[in-house]
């Protein structure tokens, strides 16, 4: 089986240095320090194989984008290896790693989108300057129309860069970024501040590019319903661990819960109380009011096995409520997330 | 909210306490904040020092002509001109070598070009620019009667030694900025002191004997002196400088001592990536 990405025993520590004693003012001389040594990435090993569309999800400070770093030689590893098409990737110079993998942070490239050119030209300039320069200008100008009109840029193509909302300035990276022809894609956050359908239009760009044309793709983000969209696998990082993977299907699976979705046309005193002690709910919810069914929203978390589902529909009628809306779904990976990290409402 | 409340808050001031408290609070982090860069603050002082005196020096050169006598015949209007036109390919050519910078690291660095050619092709503007500004430099000087007497063999392996050690320098600076991540010290030194000590403005023989001691063995003491030597007075390669050695020989040493420079920069630059990607860009 053909790995793009093996990642095996990785490790990666930070040196935290605090200052002790008293702060004062101190021209020359150093202040006393205590160094902590922290492992962000903590022995991980994982391998994404080609064609494959894998999705990291987890809190903020897990060591997420440290990893992508890693595999991009953006970052050095203190222990372990990391490959990208079988290469160690600290034995290639970065431009030749470039080639191989495409790193994608929203960060780095807003800055260069303030030049004085139209959408078009800017694209065009930085493509072939950063992102793409071993490729044809005539490939890149191609590729650049086609994902200007993919992603509704195509009435803005020829308008000054400066004058774009960040919004579309967040498309315009993601075109830069889908340039290039590496086999490898490593993107972090990719979707944040971009609207809703342009991030779908990219997950499933992203699904027919791994499908179609057998490209590797690993995302880092926190937006996960977005990671159901495009997902073939999806690993959990928290404090520096790969804590659990499996495809989204199994993840699911493996659930031990299911969410009752419930819409009321009151809000009943002591129903949250009454629910919440019946035997196999696991926990209850308050969502609020719910404008669209004009009624009161419930969601109960409740055990997979024999979930209570006759329970909670007589406890509702008994305190004189009626149901107006009522569903029994699967947990949705924002849920199971929501378990990993140790949050439980 | 009745509507005089909203009238109220409209017209409400902000306490004189509060702009006390808020002044009070700023000019103490700000001094705070100077002075935590222990480094950027003393140079900060130092600066200002050096400036006053540029301009004690610059003054006493045009005005007494003093010091001139070692370059011939040669107005002050085109000893500081020459000097001048010569900073400009020496900040030119640091600029380029000094390409990968904190504030871009992973950018520049993540790109499918080798970074020696993103520091030519993004640079070549400037180049042209400053090309330009040289030309205008010269022409400005022809126009209020400056005369260039021009070695052009002796000027242009000049130039070639110059543009090698700017190199070596801007790879040191590069390397010691991501090392260090804040503040650029070798810039601060190659153009603070040597705005002093290095006779662009003004020669060294107005100096102070001290300082004259610590001039000579700057290089760029040298390349001014040699550079003016073959522009305004058309000293061969095989003349003998007023310093008494023949022109190729410092040519040769600056030469040699600009391939150490690269070397070492090239080290330095290597050391300061590794450091980054090892501890992070932040400072």
């Amino acid at each position: 089986m053909e790995y793009l990405i093996d990642v095996v025993n990785l490790t990666k520590y930070y040196f935290i240095r605090k200052k002790l004693g008293k702060k004062r003012l101190k021209i020359f001389g150093k202040t006393s320090t205590e160094v902590r040594k922290i492992a962000v990435v903590d022995n991980v090993t994982f391998h994404v194989r080609k064609g494959e569309a894998a999705v990291i999800i987890g809190p903020n400070g897990a060591g997420k984008t440290t990893l992508l770093k890693i595999l991009c030689k953006l970052s050095l590893p203190d222990e372990g290896e990391a490959r990208i098409c079988g290469y160690d990737v600290t034995r290639l110079k970065h431009y030749q790693i470039a080639r191989l993998a495409t790193y994608i942070s929203r960060d780095a490239l807003l800055g260069k989108l303030k030049s004085r050119y139209t959408l078009r030209k800017t694209l065009e300039h930085l493509g072939i300057h950063y992102y793409a320069p071993h490729l044809d200008l005539s490939v890149v100008r191609e590729r650049i129309d086609a994902l200007l009109e993919y992603f509704d840029l195509s009435d803005f193509a020829d308008d000054w860069v400066s004058k774009l909302s960040s919004g579309m300035k967040m498309r315009a990276i993601l075109i830069l970024s889908l340039l290039t022809d590496s086999p490898v894609y490593l993107m972090d956050e990719p979707t944040v501040n971009i609207d809703p359908l342009a991030s779908r239009r990219l997950w499933r760009y992203i699904r027919r590019w791994c499908k179609g044309e057998g490209k590797t793709v690993l995302v880092v983000t926190q937006r996960v319903r977005e990671a159901e969209l495009v997902a073939d696998r999806v690993f959990f990082m928290n404090k520096g661990r790969l804590v659990e993977l499996g495809d989204v299907y199994s993840l699911k699976k493996l659930a031990d819960f299911n969410v009752i979705d419930m819409v009321l046309d009151s809000k009943l005193d002591g129903l949250l109380k009454d629910i919440g002690e019946l035997p196999g709910v696991l926990g209850v919810e308050y969502l609020g009011f719910d404008g669209r069914r004009s009624g009161h929203r419930f969601r109960v978390k409740v055990s997979a096995k024999n979930p209570p589902v006759h329970d909670v529909i007589w406890a509702a009628l008994s305190g004189g409520a009626k149901i107006l809306y009522f569903s029994l779904e699967e947990p949705t990976l924002e849920d199971i997330y929501m378990k990993m990290v140790g949050v439980d409402e | 909210m009745s509507e005089r409340c909203y009238e109220e808050l409209v017209r409400k001031r902000i306490p004189l306490r509060n702009l006390l408290i808020i002044t009070y609070d700023v000019t103490k982090g700000m001094f705070s904040y100077v002075i935590q860069y222990r480094t950027a603050f003393i140079l900060d002082v130092v600066n200002v020092v050096i400036a006053v005196l540029v301009y004690i020096f610059l003054g006493k050169s045009i005005l007494y002509q003093e010091g001139l006598s070692v370059y011939g015949d040669v107005s002050p209007l085109a000893f500081i001109i020459s000097g001048l036109a010569l900073d400009i390919i020496a900040r030119q050519v640091y600029s380029i070598s000094a390409y990968v910078k904190v504030d871009d690291f992973e950018f520049v660095l993540h790109s499918p070009m080798p970074l020696f050619h993103q520091a030519l092709l993004n640079n070549f503007y400037k180049v042209v620019a400053d090309l330009g500004k040289f030309s205008i430099y010269l022409a400005v000087a022809y126009v209020f009667g400056v005369r260039f007497k021009v070695n052009v063999v002796a000027a242009l392996a000049m130039a070639v030694v110059l543009i090698m050690f700017y190199i070596g320098v801007g790879l040191v600076a590069s390397g010691v900025n991501l090392i260090i991540k804040k503040g650029d010290p070798v810039n601060w030194f190659l153009y603070t002191i040597t705005d002093l000590l290095s006779g662009k403005l003004f020669p060294v023989g107005i100096l102070p004997p001290v300082f004259q001691g610590l001039s000579w063995v700057l290089p760029t003491t040298w390349f001014y002196l040699i550079w003016r030597l073959s522009t305004l007075n058309n000293m061969g390669l095989f003349d003998i400088t007023p310093s008494g050695q023949p022109v190729w020989l410092i040519i040769l040493c600056l030469g040699v001592f600009s391939l150490v420079l690269i070397a070492i920069g090239k080290k330095t630059l290597d050391y300061g990536i590794e450091k980054c990607l090892r501890e992070g860009v932040l400072p």
